[in-house]
């Protein structure tokens, strides 16, 4: 037996087992509670590299490979991918258009089951050849009482001057449970991404975006609630330094009534780096008993860092919760003294206090194998920063 | 023993400290009582290494050794540990978590080796039971979403889990509500033993009445104005400080 298909097995045999409890009776008098969080390290750690066999991958645009996944259809064939709710263009943005000009193909996802594992999608350029625009558009559909966890890892390979220009829309159609992380990280060059989420009755939708090590990144996000009880958690992370970039622009649509998403957006940087961030909060004639929360934190590292914040509400209706908010800032050096009297270093107590920082968002995430993979990911990252 | 001799620091070109002078020895505690404003809380941040106070004059030595030049995680390994009057909340960093890199810092300062993970287990599970404090205590974030008595006595649990030699307690009786107050002294009088020195600072004498001082500062204006046995303590309470100023002008 192969030692892959042995761990493998043993991996299949730990999830179901879990960790030892005090109902086990070999394990009455001691459990690894406060360890978890190490084993778990290891464990994941140790089944961290993705397999693509288990993943939808588009390289360069195209689908290269897919899983039978039962519940869910992945296709490139147009004539599958047809549903009234699709937008296919960000009418913010013109790359948008671009990209549903330029794409080799569309690939839909459509989800009629509630699916438990994760799905992995790994969006591919490489390209060796000088400046390229690699364009890939991908629709998921959730379909009605239907859930879907998945994560996208934007990946760049060869040259550093071809771009990317991907598209994402989400359906999340009634009484539906959506989770979707998209991960931006070590890519040189630059990326464009526009996202389109339709939320409808009843919907659940946690969305998280993380970008570190990116070279430039913009993002334009538009959220549009349809239905009422829709419930959409809008967050992303960015850890910048360098004279690395990311724009993100957000529009939230509230057309329908009684709706709730919360926004929040966190970054650290360091050195020259550059973070905007635009959002609007739009709440329709009539959409009352809205509950849309905004807050951008930033957390700066270096007097030569530039963080533009604008956040941003316009309210149509009466009888709505809405509140914005931006904060800018450096650590409190109370809160460093604070750990530093305890014994830690100046640059440990810095690392602790901006992991604690990020760690609100990557605490949503459900997918606890990407979550231990971003939680080393951050930790790694912020030990780095210099200042 | 724990030597502070003629401590001067000041804030923005206001003196705060103008003198202080105080010896502990081993096994002793002392009380230091004052009103608002006298700088009893600037005392315990400069003896911890608080930024505010870069250049303070004056001597702080623990066993011979002068530590006021010292960075503040240096002075912690050294022995030297404040629990503050407002402990910090550090989100997304938990207690059990927070507590192994802090002993383990204190380990690699004094050339040990890290703390095996289950001796830090049963060694924390003890300390736990020393403060009636469950084990839930450990998963959560520190200090964050704490009531103020829980901040507390977490401060308590990171002191006997770093087992300092001098320990400064800033107002530690402030927000403790009757049972947390005994269980927080007896867990100081457990930590109590002949070669630690404890400095308390406090408003009220109802702290005293659980930790017995050995000997009672009254601190007013920077300076101690008087020093007395625990005594001392029940007649402040009993005729407040103008006496005492008085009697020192």
């Amino acid at each position: 037996m192969k030692l892959e298909t042995l761990q493998k097995k043993s991996k299949d045999e730990f999830k179901e087992k879990g960790f030892p409890t005090k109902k086990h009776e070999n394990w009455l008098y001691w459990t690894p509670d406060t360890d978890h969080e190490t084993l778990e390290k290891s464990y994941y750690e140790k089944s961290d590299t993705i397999t693509e066999s288990e993943a939808v991958v588009i390289k360069n645009g195209s689908l290269q490979s897919k899983p039978t996944i039962a519940g869910l259809s992945i296709t490139n064939d147009i004539t599958q991918c047809s549903d009234e709710s699709l937008q296919f263009n960000l009418k913010s943005s013109s790359l948008s258009y671009l990209n549903t000009a330029c794409s080799n193909e569309i690939i839909t996802i459509r989800c009629s089951a509630e699916i438990k594992e994760p799905l992995t999608i790994l969006i591919k350029s490489d390209h060796s050849e000088e400046s390229v625009t690699v364009n890939s558009k991908i629709n998921v559909i959730v379909e009605e009482n239907c859930s879907l966890t998945t994560t996208l890892y934007h990946q760049k390979q060869g040259s550093d001057t071809t771009l990317t220009n991907t598209s994402f829309e989400l359906i999340c159609k009634d009484n539906t449970h959506v989770n979707v992380n998209h991960i931006f990280k070590d890519n040189a060059s630059k990326a464009f991404f526009n996202a389109i989420i339709h939320m409808n009755e009843n919907s659940n939708c946690t969305h998280i975006t993380y970008v570190a090590n990116a070279l430039l990144t913009r993002h334009d996000t538009n959220v549009t609630f349809y239905k009422e009880k829709a419930n959409l958690n809008l967050k992303g992370v960015s850890v910048l330094a360098s004279e690395e970039q990311f724009y993100n622009h957000l529009t939230i649509n509230h057309e329908s009534k009684n709706c709730f998403c919360k926004q929040h957006f966190k970054t650290i940087l360091d050195d020259k780096a550059i973070a905007e961030f635009s959002g609007l909060v739009y709440v329709a004639k009539g959409s009352h008993e809205v509950d849309s929360q905004q807050m951008n934190q930033i957390l700066l590292f270096s007097d030569a860092a530039r963080a533009l914040s604008r956040p941003q509400l316009k309210i149509d209706a009466d009888d709505v919760q809405c509140a914005h908010g931006s904060t800018i800032g450096q650590l409190n050096p109370e809160e460093v003294h604070y750990i530093k009297s305890r014994g830690l270093t100046e640059s440990e107590a810095k690392a602790l206090l901006t992991y604690g920082f990020a760690e609100e968002i990557i605490e949503e995430i459900s997918d606890k194998k990407l979550k231990a993979e971003l939680i080393t990911d951050i930790k790694d990252v912020v030990s780095k920063i210099k200042s | 023993m724990f030597e502070i001799k003629d401590l001067k620091a000041s804030i923005e070109e206001k003196d705060i400290l103008n003198g202080i002078s105080l010896t502990i020895k081993p096994g002793e505690i002392h009380a230091i009582m004052g009103p608002n404003g006298s700088g009893k809380s600037t005392l315990a941040k400069v003896i911890s290494g608080h930024p505010d106070f870069e250049d303070p004059e004056g001597d702080i030595q623990l066993d011979g050794k002068d530590i006021l030049d010292l960075e503040p995680d240096e002075r912690a390994n050294e022995g030297v540990f404040l629990a503050f009057q407002y402990p910090v909340d550090i989100p997304g960093v938990n207690n059990s978590e927070f507590l192994r890199m802090a002993y383990n810092a204190k380990q690699k300062y004094n050339n040990k080796p890290e703390i095996d993970p289950f001796d830090f287990d049963a060694m924390i599970k003890e300390k736990l039971n020393v403060l009636n404090m469950k084990e839930a205590f450990l998963s959560r974030p520190v200090n964050h979403g704490f009531s103020g008595g829980e901040k507390k006595r977490n401060e308590i649990l990171q002191m006997l889990m770093l087992d300092p030699r001098v320990v400064v307690l800033d107002e530690t009786d402030s927000g403790l509500d009757i049972d947390s107050l005994k269980q927080v002294s007896d867990a100081i009088n457990h930590f109590k033993s002949e070669n630690k020195m404890i400095l308390i600072i406090t408003h009220y004498q109802r702290l005293l009445n659980h930790i017995v001082p050995d000997i009672v500062h009254i601190m007013a204006e920077g300076k101690i104005i008087k020093s007395g046995d625990k005594s001392l303590a029940l007649t402040l309470e009993d005729q407040g400080y103008d006496v005492f100023k008085e009697e020192k002008s």
